[in-house]
């Protein structure tokens, strides 16, 4: 029951940096700030290492026990879905704190603190990555959410970011009182919030003379488990609580939004990941909730796609961009077997990489130009070959073109949505949603190489962005070419939660 | 008079759910938005009480202490995202905050 303390040294170390970054802050002169990146970058990288740390203990150590994969009572599941995603959280932070350094020393107040915030939602995210009661759920969703809020409207000097920050408010407080309100009505249909008594209490269960028993699931439970996946929703940037993706990716600062489309999103999708696992406990439950998921991905993916192309600045449309890859991520899950939570898993890995790769261009030009207008764009490859051959990558692999990470993800998720025969209207909408995405990432890589620069002065980035862009154009192409260096892994986690399907489930009778 | 049972609470809590929820939808001053958001967290604490004496078994009273906790944090983010867009606008109406549109 008490497990070992190593299993949480991540989250202990975090929340430690965190702690003292903010004292640092206090002491550290103001000519000196930019240092918080490197601590903030040394934390994040104290935590990925921690993550070996069960694992080398478990090696060590020669009685068994030791190695507990849970922790305080459940609530704390350390597991290969959480080490994956730990390490994809780390590794986000860390890119996100190199990229971001330059455009984070050049706000003119309080720049210190959003190291500290980015650590404290790194620590959420972490939490979340683990979370294994209801609990947990809560308060770690909350301390990602929250310290988003912070960072979002961290230019106070800037209405657009100001409302931002109000904006994501309002609709992450909506979405958590609903998330709130579903978790209460599914207490009170099991009378616990842990997730294994849940999954006991709603599994079918053999009595001792062989016939089977399945529980009947109450209302209460079917509405609280769509509010629970409709709360989700807003961090994974699904429909109908993505309204504030667009508005919010545009007014805050660039290394906010940079972290908030990866981090933020792929924190929902872990959590998601779990409670579907537990509904899915009930064969019942689990089809409705699985139905109601493919129509969200369905809409998600049209909305995201469609509203992409009227865009005319760059981050707006990366907004859309995220609901539409929210889009393929929901198929994958709605599929709900095991290839199509493995794809999910390394969909995600890949997200990482084509995502956070734009984002460093988008603050490289931004300033230079001081402009996130798709006009400005124009030549960027005459500007800066570097940054426009980065960004090129980036989008190519984010339209699922096939050389790059990101055709493999889609191809593995639609896959995955094919395998059911009850989903093959999601996967057509998936395959015309690839031809439009096309257009609008294409018509962008169009104008970085055909047009002319309005301005021709060339744009300069730090040798550390260039540095980590090579890195990452390096991983998505590497991960194109051995995929299964991150599906091996991603299949290993999945198979270990024992829970999904290895083949296609048949659907029961009443939802053909 | 008829027992008050768990059924009621949970009526309660929905009705109060739906108040908050109209005034998060309808209302244009930021201060009452929150105060909508605040009632919605307050309808799940009342759910969360009232299964947890249903059930006998302390899980949903733990819970209400935690979002209490959690909406003090957000409650304190909120308010100085609204003194800053005070500072900015003049004014905390969210007809204001609109120059993100598209």
């Amino acid at each position: 029951m008490t497990g070992n303390v190593l299993l949480m040294l991540p989250e202990i170390l975090l929340g430690a940096g965190a702690v003292l970054l903010l004292l640092w802050d206090l002491r550290l002169p103001a000519e000196k700030k930019g240092l918080l990146c490197w601590g903030a970058v040394a934390v994040a990288a104290a935590a990925l290492a921690a993550t070996w740390a069960p694992d080398i203990a478990r090696t060590l150590s020669a009685s068994p026990a030791d190695a507990a994969s849970v922790f305080a009572h459940e609530s704390f599941a350390v597991d290969g879905l959480s080490v994956f995603l730990k390490r994809l959280f780390a590794i986000t932070a860390i890119l996100v704190f190199i990229t971001a350094k330059d455009s984070v020393d050049a706000f003119p107040n309080a720049r210190g603190e959003w190291w500290t915030l980015g650590v404290i939602a790194l620590l959420g995210m972490f939490l979340c990555s683990g979370a294994n009661d209801f609990m947990t759920l809560f308060v770690s969703l909350e301390t990602v959410t929250v310290a988003f809020f912070a960072l979002a409207a961290f230019r106070r000097d800037k209405p657009a970011s100001v409302e931002a920050g109000l904006k994501l408010l309002v609709m992450g407080s909506l979405s958590a009182a609903l998330l709130l309100y579903g978790i209460a009505l599914i207490y009170g249909s099991t009378g616990t919030v842990f997730f294994s008594e849940i999954a006991g209490k709603i599994a079918p269960r053999a009595l001792p003379d062989g016939t089977l028993v399945v529980p009947a699931i109450p209302a209460e439970m079917v509405v609280g488990a769509a509010l629970v996946v409709l709360g989700l929703g807003f961090k994974t940037s699904a429909v109908p609580l993505h309204v504030w993706v667009p508005d919010v990716y545009q007014g805050a600062p660039t290394p906010t939004t940079a972290y908030l489309s990866v981090g933020s999103k792929l924190a929902g999708f872990v959590l998601l990941i779990r409670v579907v696992a537990m509904f899915g406990a009930s064969p019942e439950l689990g089809a409705q909730i699985a139905a109601f998921m493919s129509v969200i991905a369905g809409v998600t993916l049209l909305y995201g796609n469609l509203g992409a192309l009227p865009q005319t600045n760059l981050k707006r449309l990366m907004g859309y961009s995220s609901i539409a890859q929210c889009g393929y991520l929901m198929a994958g899950i709605a599929a709900s077997w095991e290839a199509g939570m493995s794809s999910a898993l390394f969909y995600m890995a890949s997200y990482v990489g084509m995502n956070l790769a734009a984002f460093a261009v988008i603050m490289s030009v931004s300033r230079a130009t001081g402009s996130h207008e798709i006009d400005d764009y124009s030549g960027l490859a005459r500007r800066s070959p570097m940054l426009g051959m980065a960004l090129t990558l980036a989008l190519l692999s984010l339209a699922g073109v096939p050389p790059f990470m990101g055709f493999f993800g889609k191809f593995f998720l639609l896959g995955a949505a094919y395998g059911r025969p009850e989903l093959f209207w999601l996967f057509l909408i998936g395959i015309a949603c690839v031809v439009v995405a096309l257009y609008y990432y294409l018509s962008i890589v169009r104008r970085i190489w055909s047009e002319e620069p309005r301005i021709r002065t060339e744009i300069r980035a730090p040798r550390r962005v260039t540095l980590t862009l090579a890195a990452v154009s390096v991983v998505l192409i590497g991960g194109a070419i051995l995929p299964n260096l991150v599906q091996a892994p991603a299949t290993a986690a999945v198979k270990q939660m024992g829970v999904f399907p290895g083949k296609p489930p048949v659907p029961p009778r009443a939802l053909r | 008079m008829p027992p008050v049972t768990t059924a009621h609470y949970v009526m309660l809590s929905a009705i109060l759910m739906g108040v908050g929820l109209f005034g998060v939808v309808t209302r244009k001053n930021a201060v009452i938005v929150l105060m909508g958001l605040e009632l919605m967290l307050n309808a799940a604490n009342l759910a969360f009480v009232a299964f947890a004496r249903h059930h006998g078994n302390l899980q949903g009273h733990v819970f209400t202490f935690i979002v209490i906790a959690v909406a003090a944090a957000e409650a304190a983010v909120a308010l100085s995202i609204m003194i800053a867009l005070y500072r900015l606008k003049g004014s905390i109406t969210l007809d204001d905050a609109q120059e993100l549109k598209g």
